[in-house]
């Protein structure tokens, strides 16, 4: 059987477990993760404040009216409990919360928006956008920011196991600087272009989300600069290696793909 | 010290095509073009390296010669384009 309590009691109780005790009554307590409905832009700086204790963020601007909204909704809804503890969800409908919509310049509908607990500020900072239904993009990007729910780093016992943990998850593998949607220099988005062009399908890593892989990654690969593409483990090159092979028709057959 | 020496001096295109000249791994070096896009700040190249001892290594193997000639000034340039051929 499980129990509901308000959500502050859950925060208290969280804020006990941290202290080291632990109530009898836990035991009977499951935290539920559900899509949070925002209905004001204080309810939706509250979810923002509660997702900067080392949470990820997904906020899915939607409509009634809007057909690929439902879609979307569903793939995410398919997500909470995969992701319970590690990434909150939040839908907000465009029509009835404009101000919301105001604050994160958000024109259009379907829109996902991705937050990451930034690591320098302990503040949930903006890190990639899927405009549209795009479920491949949704899906890449949940992935790619959020892991599988259970690989943080802490369940490695040594950066170097990490590092080989991640370089080696399959498919195409790009450690980049920002997102495909954000991408924070030149070299990042003009390979993710490549990518799009060639129909190339692959997850990220942005390590400016963590200076422990950033530099450690390139002493493990031997390799100086960012970005960096894997596959099955093993270092292709960067954005000069993948143009350079895309111009010679073997990037698609390098990549395996 | 990694300040003072980034503050101190300027890389320059004859500085990394010096290097690259003088790298061993590298030999037989059939050419080598180094252009400062930059506006001569120092700190942007792009690179071309044309040399034998690439025949028959994978891309990444060859930009990992160069890496390594130049281990010395990577750290101190903002960034860096690379193209390696064979001939």
């Amino acid at each position: 059987m499980v129990f509901f309590f308000p959500s502050f009691f859950f925060h208290n109780h969280d804020r006990e477990l941290s202290c080291g005790k632990v109530s009898k009554a836990f035991i009977y307590i499951k935290k539920i993760h559900k899509m949070r409905r925002v209905s004001s832009l204080k309810e939706y700086n509250s979810l923002k404040e509660e997702a900067g204790n080392g949470l990820g963020l997904v906020v899915h601007f939607s409509a009634s009216w809007c057909e690929p909204c439902k879609n979307v909704g569903s793939m995410l809804e398919g997500y909470l409990s995969q992701y319970n503890q590690k990434v909150l969800f939040a839908e907000v409908d465009a029509d009835l919360v404009t101000n919301v919509c105001e604050a994160e310049n958000v024109e259009c509908v379907p829109f996902i928006v991705f937050f990451r607990t930034s690591s320098r500020e302990r503040a949930q900072e903006r890190v990639a956008d899927v405009v549209g239904g795009k479920l491949d993009h949704l899906e890449m990007n949940l992935v790619s920011l959020y892991g599988n729910g259970h690989d943080t780093r802490e369940s490695f016992p040594d950066l170097n196991e990490y590092l080989k943990y991640l370089t080696s998850r399959k498919g195409v593998v790009a450690f980049i600087t920002g997102t495909p949607s954000r991408p924070r220099c030149g070299f990042t988005g003009r390979l993710v272009e490549i990518f799009y062009e060639l129909g190339i399908k692959f997850i990220y890593y942005d390590v400016w989300a963590s200076d422990e892989v950033c530099e450690g990654l390139k002493k493990y690969s031997e390799w100086p600069t960012y970005p960096q593409v894997y596959v099955d483990g093993e270092l292709i090159g960067g954005y000069d290696i993948c143009s350079q092979l895309k111009e010679s028709g073997e990037l698609k057959a390098i990549l395996k793909h | 010290m990694l300040r003072a020496s980034r503050l101190w001096k300027t890389i320059r295109a004859a500085d990394i095509e010096a290097k690259i000249r003088a790298s061993d791994i590298l030999q037989p070096l059939q050419d080598v073009k180094v252009v400062d896009a930059s506006g001569g700040c120092g700190s942007f190249f792009n690179i071309t390296v044309v040399s034998h001892a690439f025949r028959g290594k994978p891309l990444v193997q060859q930009h990992r010669l160069v890496n390594e000639a130049l281990k010395g000034e990577i750290p101190l340039i903002h960034g860096f384009s690379l193209t390696t051929k064979v001939e």
